[in-house]
């Protein structure tokens, strides 16, 4: 693609939202909306100035971005080395599996009610809740691409006689890692999610409560403007990610592209 | 090395063993049922720890089955799963028509595509969840709410993924339209959905769990009864044995939909036309 028709491009795809908007505040300003609290797009771009104002959006950011970031690592951290070693070893993924799959087939949001019991109303709460979502994409793409190192390279590794360690490092990860950056994107969403999930339902803080407690203030134009942030926060750290790829493994991400686009 | 490896890859796999070779084809397949050893080992131990005293926050398993059985005999546990499934069916059914529909539309008209394609990036994006308070400022504590969240949060994974598999119908099959003169509604249902299909699929495997999470989120944070309703109940009476219980459900549950998604998605592969 050109980078005039790229250009192009955009500007036709800013069309529709842009239509969205006006129609919206023209609906709002003639009184044509079907609900009488919808705020118009103008109310919700004060808000938003209210609310970085006084602080509070930067606060509740922070927050659900500590929570969501926290529990991502912590689960990327311990989904690959899980994931390594059902990769690795027949006899563990044998004798663990069936495990896995019950356990990662259980819906994350099922275990914020014990979150709750156990943690209460805290942060800690929302981390657990995160890091769990987190763990499962990262283990079975870190085991499957493990376990896809072909024989051939199997056998370099044997004639290079590599330690079990450097057999991990240079030659189970740089394979795994198409698939792993994968399921760190996919990690990373569900955070996000069970994050705010936690704050509606558990913990009084951060975007999740903010929508609470505007929603019991009445406040539909903060309400939009967080769920707007959401999309926002989503968005953002997607396109970070992609960029660290890019940067940091150019190579990968081609391979990556070339894996995704077939599927 | 390396050289020498791209030249006689075929020589290298002859000779490796073969018992080893299957072990690895295998590992993608089904796991074999005594990889749930560390589970029940983990249940066993954690009830064995626990005779005698019992932990508040980590009440032994056997704790779990006398507390949730309360719920199936006064019949609330039933009641429950029957609200949660109905709502879970309902909205993966509505989000794949639309999502298949509007997916098909997108991706097979280029215009289209390009007008909506940042919009449907942010909207992707928006995690379903954040609505769940504006729906029920809205709509209140209802059914339609519930539906109309779900819908909106499922239907996304479903209309990307038919989008995608729109634009690489191959041409060539387009071109036996022409040839026999079908008309539009039967092209439509000779040629694209059985195209479309493996991809609306994909998406729906990928919107089930979502669904299922969605609907939860759903129960537990309003007064839409359901699961998520009585899982929410148990933690606010500090049952941590009955919230135990129910996770339990929950998991059978997930467990039974994967199968069921597995199975319906072998009867709609049977038609998968052949890959270019």
């Amino acid at each position: 693609m050109t980078a005039s028709s790229r250009t192009r491009g955009v500007l036709l795809g800013l069309i529709v939202p842009a239509a969205i908007i006006v129609i919206w505040q023209l609906a709002k300003s003639l009184g044509a909306l079907p609900y009488d609290n919808v705020p118009s797009p103008f109310q919700i771009v004060r808000s938003y100035g209210a609310l970085i104002a006084d602080g509070e959006l930067a606060r509740n950011l922070g927050h659900t971005l500590l929570a969501c970031l926290g529990g991502w690592a912590l689960g990327s951290a311990i989904g690959i080395a899980l994931g390594v070693g059902l990769g690795v070893s027949r006899a563990a993924w044998n004798y663990s599996m069936a495990s896995v799959e019950v356990l990662r087939a259980i819906p994350a949001i099922a275990f914020v009610p014990i979150a709750v019991i156990i943690f209460t109303q805290t942060l800690q709460m929302e981390i657990s809740i995160a890091t769990w979502v987190a763990i499962w994409p990262v283990t079975v793409s870190t085991m499957n691409g493990v376990a896809s190192v072909s024989s051939e390279h199997h056998d370099v590794a044997r004639s290079l006689r590599l330690s079990w360690l450097e057999r991990v490092t240079k030659l189970a990860l740089p394979t795994a890692m198409p698939k792993l950056l994968v399921a760190l994107r996919l990690s990373l969403s569900g955070a996000l999610v069970l994050a705010i999930v936690a704050e509606i339902v558990g913990n009084p803080a951060g975007i999740g409560y903010a929508l609470v407690s505007a929603q019991q203030a009445l406040r539909p134009d903060e309400m939009f403007a967080y769920i707007l942030l959401t999309g926002v926060i989503g968005l953002v750290l997607n396109g970070l990610l992609s960029l660290v790829y890019r940067y940091a493994a150019p190579g990968v991400t081609a391979r990556m592209e070339g894996a995704t686009g077939g599927a | 090395m390396a050289l020498e490896m791209t030249a006689a890859p075929a020589e290298t796999r002859a000779k490796t063993p073969r018992r080893r070779k299957r072990a690895r084809s295998g590992i993608r397949g089904v796991a074999p049922l005594r990889g749930l050893l560390p589970l029940a080992a983990l249940l066993a131990i954690w009830q064995i720890a626990q005779i005698g005293r019992s932990s508040v926050f980590f009440p032994p398993p056997s704790q779990w089955v006398s507390l949730t059985s309360q719920l199936v005999r006064d019949g609330s546990l039933g009641t429950a799963t029957g609200e949660t499934l109905l709502t879970f069916i309902l909205s993966l059914a509505i989000a794949t028509v639309i999502g298949a529909l509007l997916g098909i539309l997108i991706g097979r008209v280029a215009l289209l595509d390009r007008l909506l394609g940042p919009t449907l990036e942010f909207l992707r994006f928006l995690p379903g969840v954040s609505l769940v308070p504006l729906a029920v400022l809205f709509m209140g504590y209802t059914q339609s709410m519930e539906l109309y969240v779900v819908v909106f949060g499922a239907v996304w994974p479903i209309l990307l993924q038919a989008r995608l598999a729109a634009r690489q119908i191959d041409p060539l099959l387009l071109d036996v339209r022409a040839t026999l003169h079908l008309s539009r509604p039967a092209a439509f249902w000779k040629i694209v959905l059985p195209s479309v299909a493996p991809g609306v699929m994909l998406g729906v495997q990928i919107a089930a769990p979502l669904t299922l999470v969605l609907v939860l989120v759903v129960e537990i944070s309003t007064q839409v009864a359901g699961l998520g309703k009585l899982l929410e109940t148990a933690q606010q009476s500090f049952l941590a044995a009955q919230v135990f219980g129910l996770i339990v459900v929950v998991g059978v549950i997930a467990l039974v939909i994967n199968v069921v998604l597995a199975l319906i998605e072998r009867r709609v592969l049977r038609y998968r036309p052949p890959q270019g």
